[in-house]
């Protein structure tokens, strides 16, 4: 007899606090913390060993695993019943029962059509009911982000599973359209109450409610694979400091694997280099061929180096606005020739400043002659709106904050479709 | 412009670079469209090269197709005993990273690093001071000089090996270079049988309890 008293009180202190663990299976992972409301609770439920606490210290009681699982076998029925499927079954009853409603209508079968009348209303009632359930089960989802689930994966693939199955209810709700019903209530008044207006208003909702919960499920969804991510990329660096920490010296090798996995398959830098044939006597004639072209150009370069040795005298004005006939000064003249050439220079890639330089026979500090160069630019049509864009290649100075250092000044040419 | 991105990214690829969207915006992004990686793909096949793509799909690289021929094995076999050689420090500064991170989260691709934050929580903590000069001692960092110096030092550092991008003066990106360290060293973790920190941790209690039972 004994035996069966404790079952009974057993059973009867799961029925007391029904609530409290109902709360904690299905949406606090069977654990009951501590509070005032829950400490009777837990001192009736630990006296029964439905709970129990692992540490002394700890501020909650963890549900007995037989009770977890009677609450997931309870809500088994709950769960297969809350399915699209379900939603599915009832709609294709109620085409059935409409089919009814107007085939008795049309014979004047007044008593038959009273009974699919009933039927139609009732299977309505039962259908806005669990399209309800099922769009609040996914708020559920939304709200407790299935903290049930203490396994970071499984809470991922629990995600997963709602996101597919919400979709495949949003699917259906978009077969639901206000036309949809229309055609199935025809220019039935009872029809067209119940199904346009009842059933539509009710389907917009659930529908609007169904896209904010898949919304905010891919939402956590995306948080979790991040979480995740985090999580075995940090285990990975603790592992291997690890491992470096236990074997001084340790050094991974690639020798021993057959093949070279993709990740380690990594290609260097490809240099793209050719050697002509000069000892080919086969190609005897093209190099001679390129030769003369050489020397006709170096002929041809000559000329402006005769032109530079004389320079042409140009008009100056002095402080009385007299006009005299002086040499150019070298910088203005070396400038003239770079923003000459740059033009045509910048048109693949942007010119350097000191690159030119290096080509000028002038002789100045590159800092003034960057310095010249912005200065022209300035003053030029250029800096006015024309085709030729300028950038400086800096860097900032460390321990000097907001100071940069100019390395160099770049010309890009813009492109006529750019500068329209 | 699509042969212009084209020649861009096959150059780019062909120097060694790794494209993400941190280092390449304009190449990344051409590379995620299907018909523009098979496009360079092929041409990339003609010299025996292919693009590969990092586990979390931040970026894209080069790789051999071909890895039987004996100077390409060397050649790869050299490359990695250059990168494992860096591969503690790599971790170490991880480490670091993270300590600083809000939320413990690893340096990852795209994440941005500012220079006087990090520099702020070193200068506060002896702890870390000292991990920052055992990073730069195993990047072969000599001299005695101050964290605000050997922090910066590190940073143009990882900045010239392609893990971060300057974004504004003292302020840096994470490319997916980072990606690609992790995607190795977890190949050399499963291969080399090394098990997880955490695992073995588990495995440890359940062992205990066991002999307790």
């Amino acid at each position: 007899m004994a035996r069966y008293d404790e079952a009974t009180r057993t059973i009867r202190m799961l029925d007391k606090h029904c609530e409290v663990l109902s709360r904690a299976c299905i949406e606090n992972q069977g654990i009951i913390v501590d509070e005032q409301d829950g400490a009777k609770a837990i001192a009736d439920l630990q006296a029964h060993r439905l709970v129990f606490r692992l540490d002394e210290r700890d501020p909650y009681v963890q549900v007995n695993r037989v009770v977890s699982e009677l609450f997931h076998h309870a809500t088994q029925n709950y769960r297969r019943r809350l399915s699209s499927g379900a939603v599915d079954d009832l709609f294709d009853q109620l085409k059935h029962a409409i089919s009814g409603y107007l085939a008795t209508a049309d014979r004047g079968l007044m008593r038959d059509q009273k009974v699919y009348e009933s039927e139609i209303q009732e299977i309505v009632a039962h259908l806005i009911d669990t399209l309800r359930e099922i769009t609040q089960r996914f708020a559920g989802y939304v709200r407790n982000e299935f903290s049930m689930v203490s396994d970071l994966s499984q809470r991922i693939r629990e995600n997963e599973r709602a996101i597919r199955e919400a979709s495949q209810l949003n699917d259906l709700f978009a077969t639901l359209t206000p036309d949809v019903l229309s055609e199935l209530a025809r220019s039935d008044r009872l029809l067209s109450h119940l199904l346009k207006k009842v059933l539509g208003r009710a389907v917009s909702s659930c529908a609007d409610e169904l896209h904010d919960a898949l919304h905010k499920l891919r939402e956590n969804l995306s948080k979790l694979q991040d979480d995740q991510r985090y999580r075995e990329h940090n285990e990975l660096i603790d592992t291997l400091l690890q491992h470096y920490q236990r074997n001084p010296g340790y050094q991974p090798g690639l020798e021993q694997y057959r093949s070279i996995p993709r990740i380690f398959r990594a290609a260097e830098r490809l240099e793209l280099k050719a050697h002509p044939p000069i000892d080919s006597p086969t190609e005897e004639r093209a190099l001679s061929d390129i030769a003369q072209q050489a020397l006709a150009r170096i002929a041809a370069d000559e000329q402006p180096e005769r032109q530079r040795q004389e320079p042409p005298l140009v008009p100056v004005k002095d402080c009385r606005d007299g006009v005299f006939l002086a040499e150019p000064e070298p910088v203005e003249q070396a400038l003239r020739q770079m923003f000459e050439i740059l033009p045509q220079l910048a048109e693949q890639q942007p010119a350097s400043s000191l690159a030119c330089l290096s080509y000028l026979d002038l002789e100045i500090d590159p800092e003034l002659w960057l310095v010249c160069v912005a200065d022209h630019y300035a003053n030029s049509d250029y800096a006015k709106g024309d085709r030729l864009s300028m950038r400086f290649r800096e860097r900032s100075l460390p321990g000097y904050s907001g100071n940069h250092l100019v390395e160099d000044i770049e010309f890009r040419l813009v492109s006529t479709a750019e500068y329209t | 412009m699509s042969n212009a991105t084209f020649r861009h990214v096959t150059e780019k690829l062909l120097q060694g670079e790794l494209l993400c969207e941190v280092s390449d915006e304009a190449g990344y992004l051409y590379l995620q469209l299907e018909d523009n990686l098979d496009r360079v793909n092929q041409h990339l096949a003609v010299l025996g090269r292919g693009v590969a793509l990092t586990s979390d799909m931040t970026g894209y690289y080069c790789v051999y197709l071909d890895v039987e021929d004996k100077g390409v094995r060397n050649r790869l076999n050299h490359q990695f005993h250059a990168l494992a050689t860096k591969w503690e420090a790599l971790l170490m500064w991880l480490r670091l990273t993270r300590q600083l991170s809000p939320e413990a989260h690893p340096l990852s691709a795209r994440d941005i690093l500012k220079e006087s934050e990090l520099l702020g929580a070193i200068e506060s903590s002896s702890a870390l001071q000292a991990e920052l000069e055992s990073i730069a001692q195993r990047f072969q960092m000599r001299g005695k000089v101050d964290p605000r110096t050997r922090l910066n030092q590190l940073l143009r550092f990882l900045e010239k090996e392609g893990f971060l991008v300057e974004r504004h003066p003292s302020v840096y990106q994470a490319t997916a270079r980072w990606s690609m360290l992790q995607d190795q060293m977890e190949f050399i973790r499963q291969q080399e049988g090394i098990q997880l920190a955490d695992r073995e941790h588990d495995q440890a209690s359940a062992q205990e309890q066991e002999q307790l039972i």
